[in-house]
């Protein structure tokens, strides 16, 4: 085991070596060493992130060093990319960093292609006008929009990060992210209500009146369902339990075939019951998916999910081939059982697993060729993870910056919770803009409590919504702390946005959408789509 | 300064002078523990002593940032103190290379601080601290993380759920036959490698069969018999010890574990009836075969495939394995008792030699019985009970201890919330917070009132304590300590001894209980006898509040239980309603089975399954159609990793 190894071992048990490898392959570029930038890079350097850039005009005052545990005493009056860049790096030696003692908007003017190198863009402390900026140019890839180069145009993602007081919220935007692990509970999938011919053919191996009540206590539990599955639909016109009571009788009939209480094999069926009267179907996420015009208009440049997806759907509606169903995953549960009859049964799971797998693979190769791409430039080993997860697949598509502000969806915020904090930050927003300031920051900080509150009583009435929505002591609160940073919430904020990073970064697990908000002083927080 | 700082701004004057003046202690310099005082130091701490039994492990290393490479080896308390202080050199920290348990650290000492914090990877140390800090009547935060998972919240006696108010899983155990004669799963393999023969190849002769191994009702003939031969096969490898360290000791000790035995246990034929029987496998025959034996693909194809620890070895290889980790283990023992005779090596998942031994002997197992061989990779997850352990997630669950820490030094408890870290498919939060919750009426930690007695316990008998107790009318009293029975009305033989002969010494917490079942937990103080003013003991704090209190909770109790009857009135109308082992209706968010977690050498992992976790798929409607396979996340709920550390003896990782 290299030291490499032992060092990322306990994360390679979250996200395995696949994970780590895309983690590896990204370049994060942080806006401004705030103290919730820092520590946002402080938990993506440590796993081990391949590069990191921080770019930042200013230099490191004594409230930098006051909330930024990444700027010491020694750093006061020098530069802040530089220090950050210094100390951060110091954390894991295996990952490269870059400074820039730049302005971001001087930086793009010399190169305004310059955002293209960068897999995630994390801007704090900045204006609401510079992140619109920012995030248009992340969404088309980072190329500028004049001297757009289509082939080289990537997914970069833009995620916009503020801390205020105990306030603390983030927004993430990326046209489109695909996920194939996205690491469901449990892909066990058993077909019971439609065993294929060597899953019955096993079921029917198991004699149910034999004299040998070990051999009897270790009938799988899969063979009992399906044995007592077949005898219900012989009497039912072929049709498997569909009401409550039917599903109950199933249990009952399972129940009287039990010769004792310590034939778990029996409770582990009727425990099972329910869920295997779920006649095995497509998910209609899935379906959405596979109708997805992403699949209809596959191109050279599309990326692999979309090409495996088209074939998942031309293998799905090819029913001598998969008889309408995804691709087996192939893997079973723990139950009680002699090991023999277990490894064959998994081998049966499996053996279908690795033929729907192929069927898959055929599909995917004339798809290659038909596209003009080398044979074999998507993976066996992709094709497989995919098929394996084929029923949890996930598509996000973000609402970019420019139609949160054009056609908000302030709907999706619960009213109860989190909603004033909403309307409170982009109030302060409007605030920055009539004054070049945000709201407390002045000699007086209670003397902006009024137009804050008046930017807040605008906003809503452009939204549509009574003005009563966002109490004035809140208004006082975030007037109170003065656009000020406190350690503590930039460390919380910075694990979860950091958190959603990696999420993003490795394809693995659902990362949020699109907005987190959180309040230390209540304990709320919420997500939600704006 | 002219202006107030932000954080003053932020959480006012006030608050910031008593965030200097508090004293608080932190258990555990780990995962959260490097978040957590990093965060304390900056929020205006400076009061802070933290204590860890541990040293630096290079695993530590992708989160534990206070920790470096040249700090390996070294006490977590004393870098992560350093490392805070280079950043934040006005902070006054005390750092205790230390366990918790120690006696030093009493009930008294606890009473020192203003709050406790716990950073801790173990249900045992959990369980220390949740009861001394109700002793000492101190709010404790208590956290706990697991992969993308955590969770963080407050106890203060009476006022608050403790750490036991809810039952905690137990560790999983295995029949001893199943682990020495008939494994049929890969655990039983690996705990027959890590607890029984790593044990008895470089333990200790005195410490026997490990305390996994529960011995079986041995009324049964067969069995009795079957326990008698595996203890005489135990002497006969303890013979072969002899011989170690020298030529040709590995394939002795490989051809009797894997042939010998094996050919001895075959010959039952009894046992093989409804079993396949196991296949010997001789030393000699697999390393000298010209071609690998079937199931195992060419190396060198597979090597490029996947990384040598996370693919299944060779059958040679594994033997190659073996007796190469077999030779350097026995070289290390044997230079150990050069200088102490007694010494053992000890199974440690971050140790590379002590883990190919067990995988390369839990595999020859497993090949032997035709069971499933693992990688050294997941062999390292089930031997370990390792969990996940990220950065990210320690600095969410870091960040909301503090916050609560600010709201309990502004001694608003009412404002604290338990908050766990979330995730699943259907679940778009990240962070979800409910109220504390109220104590459990029936917990027999917290239920208890806790009082200080001095006394000389080198004079003082049982006795005098029970003639002090009758002062109080507490009658008929029963005395335990630590679950031994020191004296009841039928057992009155050590009445007449003195507390120190009974080892009821400085720091023991003494139960007492009477006729009307109050239970008092006396915390003993051993102090000289001219120091008390004459009187045989002195007690801090009001022994009849403690009466009154005590009767009180009986009376709640009783409410409570017959709120249960009724509500188990109920359920027997209502075959829908899910019933949890002790018969208490769960509220419906709570739906999925007992909470899990006991103590771990697993990261910081966390205290029970969130009650929100567990509903990551809420239960399905009986009727509402899904996906066959999808469906079954709403029930199989139990599965999720949500667990802390050792009772989770097999983490499975696909």
């Amino acid at each position: 085991m290299d030291a490499k190894t032992q060092k990322y071992d306990r994360q390679l048990r979250l996200w395995g070596s696949s994970g780590q490898e895309a983690l590896e392959s990204a370049h994060i570029l942080l806006i401004n060493a705030s103290a919730v930038g820092c520590e946002i890079l402080k938990n993506l350097i440590l796993p081990g992130i391949g590069q990191f850039t921080i770019v930042d005009p200013g230099t490191v005052s004594q409230n930098d060093i006051g909330s930024n545990f990444f700027l010491d005493f020694d750093s006061l009056g020098k530069q802040r990319a530089e220090r950050a860049y210094e100390l951060l790096g110091e954390l894991n030696e295996d990952v490269k960093g870059n400074w820039a003692a730049k302005d971001i908007h001087s930086i793009l003017k010399e190169d305004p292609g310059y955002l293209a190198q960068f897999s995630t863009v994390i801007a704090t402390d900045i204006t609401r006008e510079t992140a619109e900026k920012l995030a248009a140019l992340c969404w088309v890839g980072g190329q500028d929009a004049n001297n757009r180069n289509p082939a080289g145009k990537k997914n970069i993602t833009f995620v916009w990060v503020k801390t205020v007081g105990l306030f603390g919220a983030a927004r993430i935007a990326v046209p489109e992210h695909t996920i194939v692990e996205t690491h469901p509970d449990n892909v066990a999938d058993l077909r019971i209500d439609t065993p294929f011919p060597e899953l019955s053919a096993f079921a029917q191996s198991f004699d149910f009146d034999t004299e040998d009540s070990l051999e009897f206590g270790h009938i799988p539990y899969v063979a009992i369902l399906l044995n007592y599955m077949d005898k219900w639909k012989q009497t039912h016109n072929g049709k498997i339990p569909s009401t409550y009571a039917e599903k109950n009788e199933l249990k009952a009939n399972i129940r009287a075939g039990m010769r004792s209480v310590d034939d778990e094999n029996f409770d582990e069926a009727i425990s099972s019951v329910l869920r295997s009267c779920q006649p095995t179907t497509i998910p209609s996420e899935i379906k959405a998916l596979v109708n997805d015009p992403k699949c209809e208009h596959l191109n050279a440049e599309s990326e692999n999910f979309w090409i495996l997806t088209r074939a998942l759907r031309d293998y799905v509606n090819d029913h001598t081939k998969s008889d309408g169903l995804l691709p087996l995953s192939g893997t079973i549960p723990d139950m009680k059982a002699q090991t023999d009859s277990y490894v064959t049964l998994q081998s049966i799971y499996k053996t279908k697993a690795k033929q729907d797998v192929q069927e898959v693979s055929k599909v995917v190769e004339s798809l290659l060729s038909s596209l003009g791409l080398a044979a074999g430039s998507i993976s066996q080993q992709e094709i497989e993870t995919f098929c394996k997860f084929s029923a949890f697949l996930k598509v996000i598509r973000y609402r970019s910056l420019e139609e949160e502000y054009h056609q908000p969806n302030t709907k999706q915020i619960d009213p109860d919770s989190v909603f004033p904090y909403y309307v409170l930050l982009r109030a302060s927003d409007s605030f920055y803009d009539d004054h070049g300031r945000y709201p407390g920051e002045g000699e007086n900080w209670e003397d902006d409590v009024d137009q804050l509150h008046a930017n807040v009583g605008t906003l809503l009435q452009s939204w549509g919504i009574a003005n009563d929505a966002v109490s004035k002591d809140l208004t006082h609160e975030i007037c109170r702390y003065g656009n000020g940073a406190i350690h503590n919430i930039a460390s919380l904020i910075g694990g979860v946005v950091s958190q959603e990073i990696i999420k993003l970064s490795t394809r693995q697990y659902i990362p949020m959408n699109n907005t987190f908000l959180f309040d230390g002083a209540r304990s709320v927080s919420a997500v939600f789509a704006v | 300064m002219a202006r107030e700082t932000h954080l003053e701004t932020t959480i006012g004057t006030s608050l910031v002078r008593a965030v200097a003046d508090a004293k608080v202690l932190m258990v555990g310099a780990g995962g959260i523990g490097c978040e957590l005082l990093k965060n304390l130091v900056m929020s205006g701490f400076k009061n802070i002593e933290v204590i860890d039994l541990d040293t630096i492990d290079l695993s530590n290393l992708n989160r534990q940032f206070l920790f470096q490479k040249q700090h390996i080896k070294k006490s977590k308390a004393h870098v992560a103190k350093e490392s805070a202080l280079a950043f934040n050199p006005n902070a006054n920290i005390i750092s205790r290379h230390q366990n918790i348990k120690e006696q030093e650290f009493s009930v008294d000492w606890f009473k020192g601080f203003d709050l406790v914090m716990n950073a801790l990877d173990n249900l045992d140390a959990r369980r220390h601290v949740n009861k001394m800090c109700l002793a000492a009547n101190v709010p404790l935060i208590e956290s706990g993380t697991a992969g993308y998972l955590g969770q963080v919240t407050v106890i203060q006696k009476d006022k608050t759920e403790c750490f036991d108010c809810q039952p905690k899983e137990t560790p999983k155990t295995f029949p001893v036959c199943t682990i020495r004669s008939t494994p049929s799963t890969p655990i039983h393999c690996i705990v027959w490698a890590k607890s029984y023969l790593f044990g008895l190849l470089f333990g200790n002769a005195e410490d026997d069969d490990d305390e996994v191994l529960v011995k079986e009702d041995s009324n049964d003939d067969d069995i009795a018999k079957e326990l008698a031969a595996l203890a005489a096969e135990s002497q006969a490898l303890k013979e072969i010890l002899a011989s170690m360290d020298t030529e040709g000791f590995a394939e002795r000790v490989f051809n009797k574990v894997f042939f010998t035995d094996i050919h001895r246990l075959r010959s039952m034929e009894d046992m093989w009836k409804t079993r396949k029987p196991p296949t010997p496998l001789k030393y000699d025959e697999i390393l000298h075969q010209t071609e690998d034996l079937p199931g195992a693909m060419d190396a060198t194809t597979l090597e490029a495939v996947t990384l040598k620890d996370q693919r299944v070895w060779t059958l040679r290889e594994t033997v190659q394995v073996f007796s190469e980790s077999l030779e350097k283990l026995s070289t290390r023992l044997k230079e150990m008792r050069e200088t102490d005779p007694e010494a053992s090596v000890q199974f440690d998942k971050d140790d590379a030699e002590t883990l190919d031994f067990v995988t390369a002997t839990a595999n020859l197992r497993a090949h032997v019985y035709g069971i499933e061989e693992k990688s050294r990779f997941q062999v390292k997850a089930m031997a370990g009970n390792i969990i996940p352990a990220i950065a990210t997630t320690n600095a969410i669950i870091a960040g909301m201890m503090v916050m609560l820490a600010f709201k309990i030094i502004n001694k608003r408890l009412a404002d604290c919330k338990t908050s766990y870290l979330v995730y699943g498919r259907h679940r778009p939060q990240l962070i979800v917070s409910e109220p504390l919750a109220k104590p459990n009426p029936k917990c027999y930690i917290c239920r208890n009132s806790y009082l200080a007695i001095k006394t000389d316990t080198k004079t003082t008998t049982v006795q005098d304590l029970i003639d002090l107790l009758e002062g109080y009318s507490i009658s008929d009293v029963e005395i335990q300590e630590s679950g031994r029975v020191i004296y009841d009305p039928d057992f009155d033989d050590n009445a007449s001894k003195t507390l120190v002969s009974l080892q009821l010494t400085d720091g023991k917490f003494v139960e007492v209980v009477d006729e009307d079942d109050r239970k008092i937990i006396l915390c003993l103080k051993d102090v000289d006898m001219d120091s008390l003013d004459g009187e045989r003991f002195q007690i801090e704090g009001d022994v009849e509040e403690a009466l009154e209190q005590q009767t009180q909770m009986k009376q709640q109790l009783r409410d409570a239980e017959a709120a249960e009857q009724q509500a188990a009135h109920v359920h027997e109308e209502d075959p829908d309603v899910i019933m949890t082992d002790d018969n208490r209706k769960r509220k419906h968010d709570e739906i999925s089975g007992p909470t899990s977690g006991t103590s771990g050498s697993g990261e910081e992992a966390p205290l029970k399954k969130s009650s929100l976790t567990s509903t990551a798929h809420p239960p399905l409607a009986e009727d509402e159609v899904g996906n066959g396979s999808s469906t079954e996340q709403a029930v199989d709920v139990d599965e999720v990793v949500m667990v802390d550390g050792e009772s989770f003896n097999v983490v499975v990782l696909d």
